[in-house]
């Protein structure tokens, strides 16, 4: 802190001596706005204007801003919001001006303006030409989304269904993945404030295209003042309003009829499969801004609910034996097993989201504004499909999720305009709350077969009782085979629910002063802080969920019950065997974070078209133990302190170089280094810290039966095992460190003609440092570290407490000097490798001579033993606390091509108009993506954690899955029907040519535990074993087969009203 | 230099050692409950080979330093030796694989490619056992390993030498090392002994535990006991209320011998006795004396 304290008095000593200089400088934009830099030279001379003033107006701005140029014949204005402006030089008595000026969030304008200062007095003069696309500001590399694309282009809804456009960028499992990060690692910007799930990471807020101005998609390069986030940063600007009354109604529809059938995805082994189809997918909206007062006041609001309808279709299915051979029937084509028709069940599921916006935007002077928005996506899923594998009855669940959020942004300039402060204030409130479908679904305890059973031996479940899976039935066609397998099945209740609500408080600040010492500064000294909730209600319907074990060889039946034990009623945490009773209803956990951050950035024009990036950000985040178990007394005799665990020490330094070579905004050459740390997501305080405890019974089932309007099982209550997860809170390694990425980036542009650039960037990253929970017992116990890392001092230190308390407290003693040998243990982990690096080739055209595209060519590879924060092969987001390090066996064989490898990624998206004049505009837009698949992995079960959680073959060792493609087209015909009036009519096609080649395979081997073949490959598959025996594993017989396809063709279409 | 070094495999903890000829990390006794323990573990200098079991699940396997470590014995009973390389095996020249047509699984055998040769008490002894290419050494059990299993009981108290026979290949076609600790390692069988009794002795008569009138104390060896070995002289049970001796006999069954009266056994003290100087041998030929009683107190009420 005291560092901190000495920058902060330098840095407005630095500030207080700037008033003096009076030079503009470059300076970096906040966060929703752009910038414009330039210079004035003679047009004959080619000197250096001196003097000249330069104002920037326009229809996105309130008044005006202005400049005086330096010796230099310089200027830079600030905080322009994002729009087209016109740049006026007023030299001597006349005006020159220089109209189409585009100006983008979080980029740089650069533009040269030649004058002839010779002109006769009082002559206004317009010039030609138009800024250089390429930003002279940063080091940033992304793009960013205008309303023009998103207008023109073939795309999804919203802002988040966009952000997949830049390079290097990829869909993943919970969302878009960032330069080999995954999606959850991003932070997601709307208004200035961070709208990021507070407990997962990932995106919360989202909002229709329509209301949205620009949204700039930062892949990495960014700089002191972007924190939390080892992904992208995503700033969405949203629209406001201007001097003039604007607005447009819209509508769009997609028809479930002219949405394509999707083709089949056959699985082996299971006769239960499902289908959604597309009903309809509609929505309708509005959205108009104007002012309340000319140039002092202006609004803007917006309202779009949207729906989605579709039909989930349960299907069962029967094997068939038509030669009665005993034998199921294979398909030769295929070689899957025939399966034929027997029942389908269709359920409708209805989905509405409300999306809303309203802003105001004030300017109490042209140096003094302010912005006040709110805005929002709650939204409703009713009856959708908790699993597949399970009773009908008993499978429906319904969601209410979503976000509200508050943003107040102040910014005043200064000094003429050589001081600016930023503040911003915001409130972000994200929800989700489950809830079972049907009555009595809150009781009812779920029993899962994890065996193969017959859906013959499980009708009195079956809704639709189908004679054909009756084995034996006179029904049955297939007597000699069992006509209807079923794995996993799951009856009476769902099993683990969350309801759950996430809140951020938040208050940005900074400080800009430009300043003249060798050479043009614009230092930046800002800040923030975050008080974050994750309050989560998390249960088991009917407070257990009951798994069939398949036995262990010479091991009884045996049924596993999991259930969220309640906290001991006497303060003592865990409690233990019997004391333990079940939680009704779940747990409760209220947990909050504080996360404070500061940072000093210097933007130094060491010469007009060379200039260094370099500044440094220190964060800090404190998270607290869940309230309601505070101050309890572990068995031991040790208080559960308040605050869980506290990052103190991340310093992130960021330093990039940007050269000019044409020196007139044309081109850049760029080099970046960064360090950025993770703000690790609250779901490790509700897990680890929220007094969670999942009790393990395993009862001896002989001759159990299940009542199918019975909550509990018969015949089975004796409990010949019991274990308990997890110990309500976990111990964390004093000296953990925050965990980070380090990035290196290199690159250029070129303008090679006027509005068209391309541009070549090599991005590497790799990420030295994880934070895991850890066990160095073999499950017995668990701590958070950074697995791989000596962390011996903390143990010394701890087995010197120990020894300090032994005579008087000898049960804690010996809990400090267990954790001391944890400690010691925790560098025996494998360490923590996820390196990203990257080829990237650009290449942009700004809409000009009617045409606009951004197309992005990726070469990169992604690999390593940590995908990131859920991994992407389980599916299981629980970031810092995955399964990944839980054991040291479960590192074996985890390095390799990770879920995210794609060497190659191909994204082109572009649009032609073809202006009729009178008759209108007919805009044919098209976006064609292509990328490589995934390499898949062998996986197999672990004895403990379950399916997939065993590397059998090395990461990545399977085969990809092919590269695919997808094309998608657009057309628009617009025509004005009034002055300021005008109506669009499109319509999009997705997926043109309906591709619906194979997205990713099923890689589950075996079903039974295994441990890795270290090294191996496929040679060494025959001979392996389960798990201690001489026995080799059975088969999943879909294993290898293809498990997703791309989305089937699908069209839609759309009306605007614009005014 | 942030880079540098990217895209080269990293040095993994949990990685195995495919480079060089194949090496022995460990020779372990796997007991007929399932126990496993080592009868060497290789050390370099001193100190533990780096990729060899130290800490498995938690527990230490083989001790750091070469002079904390003791070699176990070996289950009488029945045993299996696991022996753990460094890398993966050539599966399909150590094991041939059994597929019956009605299961979905094969079980390996390795007695026809005989990858070591077993010899125990100065005999060749015939085995069957298994490749098992999975694990390394963090896993339970560790590997990957051949598993050797004798197809006889061996001797108590019998020297073994196991030799790795040049049929073991790495995936490069390496063959092991010869000579001691390399391909060549012996162990030592352990000797005959009782391991438990039922009902356990007592010396506090409240503590003694009551069997029925016509129960019997069992005696419980480490190995198969050789009926014939044992007389009726070198056992019998004494009324400790007289401190006389009863009228006793006793079976011998597998591994314990179960001493009881000849008649019902009236309330009383007793203790059941195998009397110091007993010879008893196990059926492999193997044999101890006994150099104290062997006593169990209990009580019939």
């Amino acid at each position: 802190m005291k560092r901190i304290g000495l920058s902060f008095a330098m840095a407005v000593g630095l500030f207080a001596g700037a008033t003096a200089v009076d030079v503009p400088q470059a300076v970096a934009q906040s966060n929703t706005t752009g910038s414009v830099r330039g210079r004035i030279i003679d047009k004959k001379s080619k000197d250096a204007v001196v003097g000249a003033t330069v104002s920037v107006s326009g229809p996105a701005l309130q008044g005006t801003q202005t400049e005086i140029t330096d010796e230099n014949g310089s200027f830079n204005i600030s905080s322009l919001p994002p729009g087209t402006y016109v740049v006026s030089v007023f030299y001597g008595d006349s005006q020159f001006n220089r109209p189409n000026v585009v100006i983008e969030v979080g980029k740089q304008a650069f533009i040269s303006v030649p004058i002839d200062t010779e002109v006769k007095a009082n002559e206004v003069i317009e010039l030609v030409g138009r800024a250089p696309l390429v930003d002279q500001g940063s080091t940033k590399v992304g793009t960013t989304i205008t309303d023009e694309y998103t207008r023109n282009i073939p795309t999804g809804r919203t802002f988040g269904a966009v952000l997949g456009t830049a390079a290097g960028t990829q869909n993943d499992t919970y969302g878009v993945s960032f330069s080999g990060s995954t999606s959850v690692e991003s932070s997601y910007v709307v208004e200035g404030i961070n709208t990021t799930d507070t407990a997962f990471g990932g995106q919360s807020t989202n909002l229709p295209n329509e209301f949205v101005e620009e949204t700039e998609v930062i892949a990495g390069g960014y700089s002191a003042e972007f924190g939390r986030s080892t992904g992208g940063v995503i700033n969405v600007v949203t629209k406001q309003g201007s001097n003039k009354f604007k607005g447009s109604v819209f509508a769009y529809y997609s028809p479930g009829t002219l949405t394509s059938d999707a083709k089949a995805i056959l699985r082996e082994g299971s006769s239960i499969g499902s289908e959604t189809n597309l009903d309809y997918q509609s929505d309708l909206g509005f959205e108009v801004g104007g002012p309340i007062i000319k140039d002092k006041l202006w609004f803007h609001v917006g309202y779009n609910p949207s729906f989605t309808a579709d039909t989930i279709s349960r299907i069962t299915t029967s094997v068939v034996d038509v030669d009665q051979d005993g034998v199921e029937d294979v398909d030769p084509n295929t070689g899957f097993t025939v399966l034929e028709n027997v029942a389908q069940q269709d359920r409708g599921r209805f989905r509405t989201t409300q999306f809303f916006t309203a802003k105001v935007n004030g300017a109490i002077s042209d140096n003094h504004q302010f912005q006040i928005s709110g805005f929002g996506n709650p939204r409703s899923i009713d009856k959708t499909l908790y699993r597949t594998t399970g009773s009908p009855e008993a499978s429906l669940y319904s969601i209410d999720d979503g976000a509200y959020d508050l943003a107040v942004k102040w910014t005043s300039k200064l000094n003429d305009g050589k001081t600016q402060v930023d503040l911003v204030g915001g409130y972000h409130l994200g929800f989700s709350n489950e809830n079972p479908y049907f009555a009595g679904g809150e009781a009812a305890q779920g029993l899962q077969f994890q065996n193969l059973r017959f859906l013959g031996d499980l009708q009195q479940f079956e809704a639709v009782k189908s004679p054909k899976c009756v084995d034996g039935s006179p029904d049955d066609l297939y007597p000699m085979v069992n006509n209807c397998p079923v794995v996993n099945y799951t009856v009476n209740g769902l099993g683990f629910l969350e309801s759950r609500d996430n809140a951020r408080t938040s208050l940005t600040g900074s400080l800009t002063q430009r300043v003249n010492l060798a050479g043009h500064h614009a230092f930046k000294l800002g800040g923030d802080v975050e008080f974050t909730t994750y309050n989560s209600q998390r249960r088991f319907t009917g407070d257990a969920f009951y798994q069939w074990r398949r036995p262990a060889p010479g091991q009884p039946r045996q049924w596993r019950r999991r259930a969220l034990i309640e906290t001991d009623p006497a303060g003592v945490i865990p409690c233990l065997g019997t004391t333990c009773s079940i939680a009704p209803g779940g747990i409760q956990a209220d947990t909050e974070n504080r996360n404070i951050g500061l940072y000093l950035q210097d933007s130094w024009q060491v010469r007009p078209n060379f200039t260094v990036n370099a500044g440094v950000r220190w964060e800090k985040q404190t998270a607290f133990v869940a309230k309601g178990i505070q101050g309890l007394t572990s068995p031991e005799g040790e208080v559960i302190p308040e605050v869980a665990f506290e990052l103190s020490n991340m310093i992130a330094p960021r330093v990039g170089f940007i050269w000019d070579p044409t020196s007139e905004g044309r081109a850049k050459f760029i080099a970046h280094y960064g360090r950025f740390y993770e703000s690790v997501p609250m779901d490790i305080n509700v897990r680890a810290f929220g007094g969670e405890i999942t009790d393990q019974s395993f009862l001896d089932c002989p001759d159990a039966t299940i009542d199918a309007n019975s909550s509990t099982l018969t015949g089975c209550s004796t409990v010949s095992r019991r274990t308990q997860l997890g110990g309500g809170t976990e111990y964390v390694a004093p000296s953990m460190r925050g965990q980070y990425i380090n990035e290196v980036i290199l690159g250029a542009e070129y303008e090679l003609m006027a509005d068209f650039k391309m541009g070549i960037n090599f991005v590497g990253r790799n990420m030295p440092i994880v934070i895991e929970d850890v066990s160095t017992d073999g499950g017995n116990n668990y701590l958070i570290a950074n697995p791989g890392e000596d962390f011996s001092s903390d143990a010394s230190s701890l087995r010197a407490q120990a020894d300090s308390i032994m005579a008087t407290d000898p049960d804690l003693a010996a809990l400090y000097n267990s954790r001391a040998d944890q400690l010691d243990s925790v560098k025996d982990f494998d360490k923590p490798v996820r390196d990203y690096q990257a080829v990237q080739f650009t290449a942009q055209q700004r809409l000009s001579k009617h045409a606009m595209l951004l197309a992005s060519y990726t070469y990169a590879r992604s690999k390593g033993n940590y995908p990131g924060l859920f991994s992407t092969e389980t599916g299981q987001l629980d970031p810092n606390l995955t399964s990944l390090y839980d054991l040291p066996e479960l590192m074996s064989n985890r390095y390799g091509a990770l879920g995210l490898d794609r060497p190659h990624n191909l994204k082109v998206d572009g649009f032609y108009q073809f202006d009729f004049k009178q008759a209108g505009l007919l805009t044919l837009g098209a976006s064609v993506r292509g990328q490589s698949g995934i390499a898949h992995n062998t996986l197999g079960a672990h004895v403990f954690y379950g399916t997939d959680e065993s590397y059998i073959l090395p990461r990545g060792s399977d085969l990809r899955s092919p590269f695919t493609w997808t094309g998608d087209v657009k057309a628009t015909y617009g025509r004005r029907i009034g002055k300021n009036q005008s109506v669009e009519v499109f319509a999009d096609i997705f997926n043109l040519f309906n591709n619906q080649d194979e997205t990713d395979a099923d890689e589950t081997y075996t079903f039974d535990a295994i441990d890795p073949i270290v090294g191996g490959d496929s040679s060494d598959l025959a001979h392996a074993k389960q798990q201690g025996v001489n026995e080799t594993p059975n088969l999943n017989k879909n294993y290898g087969n293809l498990n997703a396809r791309q989305a089937p063709r699908s069209i839609r279409f759309g009306l605007r009203y614009s005014f | 230099m942030l880079f540098a070094g990217c895209f080269s495999d990293p040095d993994l903890k949990t990685a195995l050692r495919p480079d060089g000829l194949p090496e022995v990390l460990s020779l372990v006794s796997i007991d007929s409950g399932g126990g496993e323990a080592p009868l060497f573990c290789k050390y370099v200098g001193d100190v533990l080979d780096e990729k060899a079991p130290g800490l498995v699940q938690g527990s230490e396997f083989c001790p750091k330093q070469k002079s904390d470590f003791v070699a176990a014995g070996v289950d009488p009973l029945g045993f299996s030796l696991r022996i753990v390389f460094d890398e993966l095996l050539d599966g399909d020249a150590v094991e041939t694989l059994d597929c019956p047509a009605d299961e979905e699984v094969c079980y390996g055998h390795i007695n026809t490619t005989l990858p070591v040769t077993l010899m125990c008490g100065g005999a060749a002894m015939t085995y069957d056992g298994y490749y098992y290419p999975n694990g390394n050494a963090v896993s339970f059990p560790v590997g990957p390993s051949l598993v050797v299993t004798p197809d006889d009981v061996v001797a108590t108290g019998a020297d073994c030498t196991v030799v790795i026979n040049d049929v073991v290949k790495d995936k490069s076609g390496n063959t092991v090392a010869t000579g001691p600790e390399l391909n060549q390692f012996t162990f030592t069988v352990d000797a005959l002994a009782v391991t438990g009794t039922d009902p356990v002795d007592a010396a506090d008569v409240m503590d003694r535990e009551v069997i029925a009138p016509d129960g019997a104390v069992a005696f419980f060896f480490n190995a198969l006991i050789d009926p014939a070995s044992v007389t009726a002289a070198e056992v019998e049970i004494t009324n400790l209320d007289t401190n006389l001796p009863v009228p006793s006999d006793f079976d011998v069954v597998d591994n314990e011998i179960d001493v009881f009266g000849v008649a019902a056994l009236p309330a009383g003290n007793y203790a059941a006795t195998i009397k110091s100087g007993a010879t008893i041998a196990d059926v492999a030929g193997g044999m101890t004396t006994l150099t104290a009683d062997e006593t169990v107190r209990f009580v019939v009420q």
